[in-house]
């Protein structure tokens, strides 16, 4: 498909200010910067095309902007969130690595219609070849007097800047993310007050993801109503689908929403040494498990994958065959959430270690019967009790796997082994 | 705010919109139980254990954080809040040590109090629980952070209040453990009061460590006389003995902080240095004897010196500032009542010919609402930890913060520090006045027509001049500052000029008590220097100990020590030189063990009651002075007790002795300037005696900083002493100034 | 009349005696149930409530940790104990007295013993000699415990069941 963030992929040095120039790049910033445009049209655009938000929650980005206090005394803020944790997503990495400057434009856009002179692109520690592409994009576009203040002699002025995180899956999490930026620990912030209201220092602040920021561009030339046929009702567009595991040709696929997930593994070249399906995580590790039936007849959007009980979350689809033993890979994300718990709330904190170590006490053969039903209890104490979604995030898989795969579980309990590995 | 009306557990309930869930929970008396939520702190929503159910809203939510809105309805005891609310308590439990019984805090536990209600008889978790390796943080603080639950109330009162961030929490998860980011530990002057916020057994109270139990107990109401603040507290009692000293609330005092010399003085109670017995001595020897015979014994001395020879007017009165109100009104009219108006408690000042004149005529509640600070030679976050904790809040509220000091203290909130020489002080005041003056279209009196204003005069005189709500701080410091009452009337006349308030901080303890109870020579009466240096015959002393309190303490030990002089000593404990000098010595009852009371800096009489009986044989310093009366057969002393003397003095007013002031810029010294400063664990008796205090990091200070050309004048370098305190060079001193702070006693070459 | 004679009667057959003698006569070779007291004695449950002690763990250290929790809880505060931290760094008594005078022998103590420290053992014969006596100080709780270390573990295992 390859129609929006993707679409100079192929092309040489596909990086380049040039290639995205080439392919009409920077048009809709010009045509700002030379009062084409005002904030409203940009919102209208925006809400005709059924962009929702592509971090994980989904919500509607024109609505979302829409709520920005733009006139609001002060500065104001906008922030790029590419701090990409989520177990099996790798969407925004390759934004970065191989179209940056439609984020730049995304983000230039963004500061335009929420009135902010300021933004910060928070890129994830580990991403440094990411992080290099994006700082040389910059470079571009300032020295090509993109950015600036009083930008072409406008009195539009927009200064970016990139920021390298330190290693933190929770500063994915919005307000743990202005914590961080703001040289604090990263820890989330009790809302409300939500950050479009007091966000970065305390200011006015938008958040968006990178890819919702690398769509809007597209969307601006295109029109919204183009980019919402690429789609479905209510999930408009195509969508970046990080396929792994065990499949033969894991990979970054942009695709329209929609379509069915047979389609979707056979564009990742089907299952690996033709094994039988298992089952799917279809939006990275925090949402909930399917089996392979039910994902065999899911189709890839919004309602589609919550209708088959699961969520669309960052689009990392996780795909097991049958050699994959669930209580291991349940064992390896609880152990994961257990890491990356930030420690500020209680729920969280104290849970996630339980769940853990649960767990790993099954894994050393020395499960009790009793362990599943306080597996589901623990979960269930954490689910909608904690700051932010992390505690969430760290129960969804627990419930999902135990009810979908429970005699796996009861199997391991009762004889010390997988059911599944030899 | 508008009024709205929300729904709790069924029942109406009025609100203002926006106001905070639990703060409406707690006026209507509806239990919500929380652990990191404190009225004074900032909210941080971690503890999860506040969450109530709204109707309406799916997740359950924290009422320390959720803002009311009209019409709201909440559950706090439904099932759905209360599955939460376990929930929560079985997490924090899990990791929680279930050692209460050799736990200091079990019995005033939160976490075991909400347990009770919340949690349940058998713990579903069979995995290791988490340990967290002990850490010494200070002498004060005792921790065990294996009982932590991370509430992060400690690290919100250290960024918040105290205003350094020592405590803070380090890595994540499950590994997040709270502890000071420095080796040296928790140092600040405040952080006794961590071991109130703290909900559970983690910080608690080192020298208290494993004494008591919380219910063996007893609690009396009291009140702190080691400022001018008067902290209100707790003195916590067991067996006649002050054991723990808590916080009290009182948002006109001192909210509900009280600094670590009010919360650790009490240890100086137990010192074996106590006076415990009267004692006469006979040919140059003590010895132990009765109260009827010690008194004999004082009485004959004043006779024989001073009474029957008509000499009241060779009899001495001095008292310390600690002394009680009542203490200070019955001395001042027993000798009044002999004829003597030889009274005064200031001991320490140089130069008494022209004292400070300055009224305190700001609230401290208000202290926290100013737009503009001034302070002048003061090290406030040390010497008046409570009236710097209110000054940092207004300054947090946007209001700007000038010092004038010799040296760059260590403030804990934004200010801008101007280092001068105390001799500058007063040409910089007159320079601002004169600004100010010509603002207001006033003429300028003749001694600042020839002042030039510096650019730091027109500096302040600005910010005075734009600010609605000033006050101006005169600190300790200026004491004995040649021109000490010309800068206390500038002060006073800049005030006046600009609409603004002073707060006079040159005296400490209960001096404002002394004042209203005229404890100072009237006409014809000698100050203390003045007695010092007369031909004295006989001394009545209260609570002094000469080489600590006296400016001039070696001609003080001198005049009091001459051979034919009687000497008459109340003093709490027993030390060389009092012993060298008296000849009888009535052991007196200190804090917490006599009843009177204290005037603060609002003009409060608050009255306390004894919390605990006097060791042995001290007494209450009001009744031996009132037997002292009436053994002298004077009229007028039939107190049955302190509260008849408190009603007796109630309505007199604050005595002052007013005298005009000829404003001398001229008047300057040409040596180097010494401050001398007792570091603040060391400003009085109890606390010197206090040995937690004694040991923290505050309690060992004792340096006498300098920059380093003074340091080359004086050809000293660090390790060297000056005045017997080592020195140290900091380039944040005026140049030809020495700061002392001092634990020593002053009699090491002070004398000027 | 007729029950006059009968009366005559009844004395005169020894009907009386005879019944008498038949109780002892069939006692007399029914097995005995008196206790030889002190030769012999009743058995004890292993809940009775006698003589106070202080256990200490198998390693020689005492148990108690100063809590004072049976200070608290002792309906006749009969109780009195001063603690002080060990140079070790542990939480001590250095002092735990109990006034048999005006203990009580309810039991709560030990019920509030969270290490098990205080306990009332099986002993019952004790007197006093002084006035004092009645006094019983941590060195003689610890001797009584250390004498009866046996006894008083055997109790608490056989009723460790029933709790």
């Amino acid at each position: 498909m390859n129609e929006v963030c993707f679409k100079n992929i192929d092309k040489d040095q596909c990086w380049s200010l040039e290639t995205y120039e080439a392919s009409g790049g920077y048009s809709t910033w010009r045509k700002i910067l030379k009062g084409e445009y005002t904030p409203d049209e940009i919102i209208n655009e925006l809400k005709t095309s059924g962009l929702r938000g592509r971090g994980g929650a989904g919500f509607p980005t024109g609505l979302k902007w829409s709520f920005m206090p733009r006139n609001a005394q002060g500065q104001k803020y906008v922030i790029c969130n590419s701090d990409e944790g989520e177990p099996g997503t790798c969407k925004d990495r390759d934004i970065l690595r191989f179209n940056p400057h439609s984020v730049i434009e995304g983000m230039a856009i963004g500061s335009f219609v929420m009135n902010a002179t300021i933004g910060y692109n928070y890129i994830r520690g580990e991403f440094m070849e990411p992080f290099n592409r994006f700082e040389g994009a910059l470079k571009e576009a300032y020295a090509a007097g993109l950015l600036g203040k009083n930008i072409n002699a406008s009195e539009v002025s927009f200064d970016l800047y990139s920021h390298l995180g330190a290693g933190a899956y929770i500063v994915g999490e919005e307000t743990a993310l202005l914590e961080s930026l703001e040289g604090k620990k990263g820890q989330p912030r009790f809302k409300p007050p939500f950050p479009a209201n007091v966000g970065l220092y305390g200011k006015p602040t938008t958040i968006n993801n990178t890819e919702s920021f690398a769509s809007v561009p597209e969307i601006m030339s295109k029109g919204g109503q183009w980019f919402a046929d690429l789609g479905v009702e209510n999930s408009g567009g195509t969508k970046l689908f990080s396929v792994s595991g065990h499949v033969n040709n894991p990979a970054n696929f942009e695709v329209s929403m929609g379509m069915p997930f047979s389609e979707l593994l056979e564009l990742a070249g089907g299952m690996r040494n033709g094994a039988k399906l298992k089952a799917v995580i279809p939006g990275g590790s925090s949402t909930p498990v399917l089996t392979a039936e039910v994902a065999m007849g899911m189709t890839m959007d919004y309602d589609g994958i919550e209708k088959a009980g699961s969520m669309l979350g960052a689009g990392s689809v996780i795909i097991m065959d049958e050699s994959t033993c669930m209580v291991k890979a349940l064992t390896r994300l609880a152990h994961f959430y257990y890491d990356e718990s930030c420690g500020q709330c209680t729920p969280c904190r104290e849970g996630t270690g339980w769940l853990y170590r649960v767990l790993k006490r099954i894994m050393d053969g020395k499960g009790k019967a009793e362990d599943i039903d306080l597996l589901m209890s623990v979960q269930e104490k954490i689910m909608g009790n904690t700051i932010c979604a992390l505690g969430d995030a760290a129960a969804m898989p627990v419930e999902s796997f135990l009810r979908n795969f429970r005699e796996e579980f009861e199997y391991y309990i009762e004889h010390g082994k997988s059911m599944v590995e030899k | 705010m508008a009024s709205i009306t929300i729904e709790i557990d069924g029942n109406i309930v009025n609100a203002k919109a926006g106001e905070r869930l639990i703060t409406i929970t707690d006026r209507e008396g509806i239990s919500v139980p929380r652990f990191c939520y404190h009225k004074k702190l900032s909210v941080s929503t971690s503890c999860r254990m506040c969450l109530v159910d709204i109707e309406g809203v799916t997740k359950p939510q924290t009422a320390c954080s959720t803002p009311v809105s009209d019409g709201m309805k909440i559950h706090t005891q439904n099932e759905k809040a209360k599955a939460s609310q376990k929930a929560v308590m079985e997490f924090l439990l899990i990791n929680h040590p279930l050692d209460c019984p050799i736990c200091d805090q079990g019995g005033e536990c939160e976490l075991q109090d909400v347990a009770v209600e919340y949690g349940s008889d058998v713990s579903r978790f069979s995995e290791g629980k988490r340990v967290v390796a002990p850490s010494d943080i200070g002498p004060l603080i005792q921790t065990d952070m294996t009982r932590c639950i991370h509430c992060t109330r400690c690290v919100r009162f250290g960024s918040e209040i105290a205003g350094i961030m020592e405590m803070g929490g380090t890595g994540r998860g499950e590994d997040l453990k709270i502890e000071p980011f420095l080796a040296e530990g928790i140092t600040s002057e405040l952080s006794g009061n961590m071991i109130d916020v703290c909900p559970v057994g983690a910080l608690t109270s080192k020298p208290f460590r494993y004494e008591l139990r919380s219910w063996q107990m007893a609690s009396a109401d009291s009140v702190a006389r080691h400022d001018l603040v008067g902290s209100n507290l707790y003195a916590q009692t067991y067996k006649g003995l002050v054991k723990r000293v808590v916080s009290g609330d009182n948002e006109l005092v001192n909210e509900t902080w009280i600094s670590d010399r009010d919360r650790f003085s009490y240890e100086g109670l137990a010192h074996e240095n106590r006076l415990l017995l009267p004692q006469i001595k006979v040919e140059g020897q003590w010895k132990e004897v009765e109260w009827n015979v010690a008194l004999d014994f004082a009485i004959k001395g004043l006779n024989k010196n001073a009474l029957n020879s008509r000499k009241a007017h060779k009899l001495g009165g001095l008292a310390s500032s600690t002394a009680t109100t009542e203490e200070f009104y019955l001395m001042q009219k027993m000798l009044r009542e002999i004829g003597c108006e030889n009274i005064d408690y200031r001991l320490n000042v140089n130069n008494l010919d022209d004292p400070i004149h300055l009224d305190s005529n700001i609230k401290l509640s208000d202290l926290e609402c100013v737009d503009n600070v001034l302070v002048i030679g003061a090290n406030l976050r040390l010497e008046q930890p409570m009236i710097n904790l209110r000054l940092r809040k207004a300054q947090l509220a946007g209001a700007s913060v000038s010092a004038l000091n010799v040296k760059a203290f260590d403030y804990n909130h934004k200010t801008n520090h101007s280092t001068v020489s105390p001799n500058e002080i007063a040409t910089i005041l007159a320079g601002a006045l004169k600004v100010i003056l010509e603002k207001n279209s006033l003429e300028a009196p003749s001694y600042i027509t020839n002042i030039n204003p510096s650019e730091l005069s027109i500096n302040l005189a600005d910010k005075l001049l734009d600010s609605e709500r000033s006050v101006i701080v005169l600190g300790e410091h200026v004491i004995n500052n040649t021109q000490a009452a010309s800068i206390a009337q500038m002060v006073a006349e800049i005030a006046k000029q600009v609409n603004g308030k002073t707060l006079n901080l040159t005296s400490s303890a209960n001096t404002l008590g002394a004042q209203y109870a005229h404890f100072l020579p009237k006409s014809k009466g000698m100050n203390t220097n003045e007695m010092l240096a007369a031909d004295m015959s006989a001394f009545l002393l209260l609570d002094i100990y000469p080489e600590y309190d006296f400016h001039h303490s070696n001609s003080a030990v001198e005049a009091l020590s001459k051979d034919d002089v009687f000497v008459v000593s109340l003093n709490s404990f027993n030390n060389e030189l009092v012993a060298q000098y008296s000849d009888v010595l009535l052991p007196m009852a200190a804090m917490y063990e006599t009843s009177g009371s204290h005037v603060n800096i609002n003009h409060d009489m608050q009255s306390f009651a004894a919390a605990v009986k006097a060791p042995e044989e001290a007494k209450p310093a009001w009744k031996i002075l009132k037997v002292i009366a009436d053994l002298l057969e004077l009229p007028g002393f039939h107190y049955e007790n302190v509260t008849q003397v408190s009603e007796e003095l109630k309505h007199q007013k604050i005595y002052e002795h007013k005298q005009d002031i000829t404003i001398d810029l001229g008047k300057k010294s040409s040596a180097i300037e010494t401050i001398w400063m007792h570091s603040a664990y060391h400003s009085d008796a109890l606390l010197r005696h206090a040995k937690s205090l004694s040991s923290s990091k505050i309690g060992q200070t004792n340096s006498a900083s300098m920059n380093t050309a003074t340091a080359k004048e004086l050809s000293l370098e660090c390790g060297n002493t000056y005045l017997g305190v080592p020195v140290v060079v900091s380039d944040t001193v005026a140049d030809r100034c020495v700061f002392v702070s001092s634990n020593q006693s002053t009699d090491m070459g002070r004398e000027s | 009349m007729i029950n006059k004679l009968k009366k005559i009667i009844k004395s005169l057959s020894l009907s009386e005696l005879r019944s008498g003698m038949k109780i002892t006569g069939k006692e007399l070779f029914n097995t005995k149930i008196t206790v030889q007291y002190p030769e012999e004695k009743t058995p004890i449950s292993p809940r009775f409530r006698g003589l106070h002690a202080l256990r200490r763990y198998p390693n020689g250290e005492e148990r108690c940790i100063a809590c004072k929790l049976c200070e608290a809880v002792c309906p006749a505060n009969a109780i009195t104990i001063e603690s002080e931290m060990r140079d070790d760094g542990t939480r001590r008594t250095t002092q735990y007295d109990i006034d048999l005078f005006k203990c009580i022998f309810c039991g709560f103590c030990e019920e509030a013993c969270p290490v098990d420290a205080i306990v009332e053992t099986q002993i019952f014969e004790y007197a006093f000699e002084s006035r004092d006596g009645s006094i019983m100080t941590k060195d003689r709780l610890l001797k009584v415990g250390d004498d009866n270390e046996e006894s008083i573990s055997q109790a608490r295992s056989e009723d460790a069941k029933y709790r």
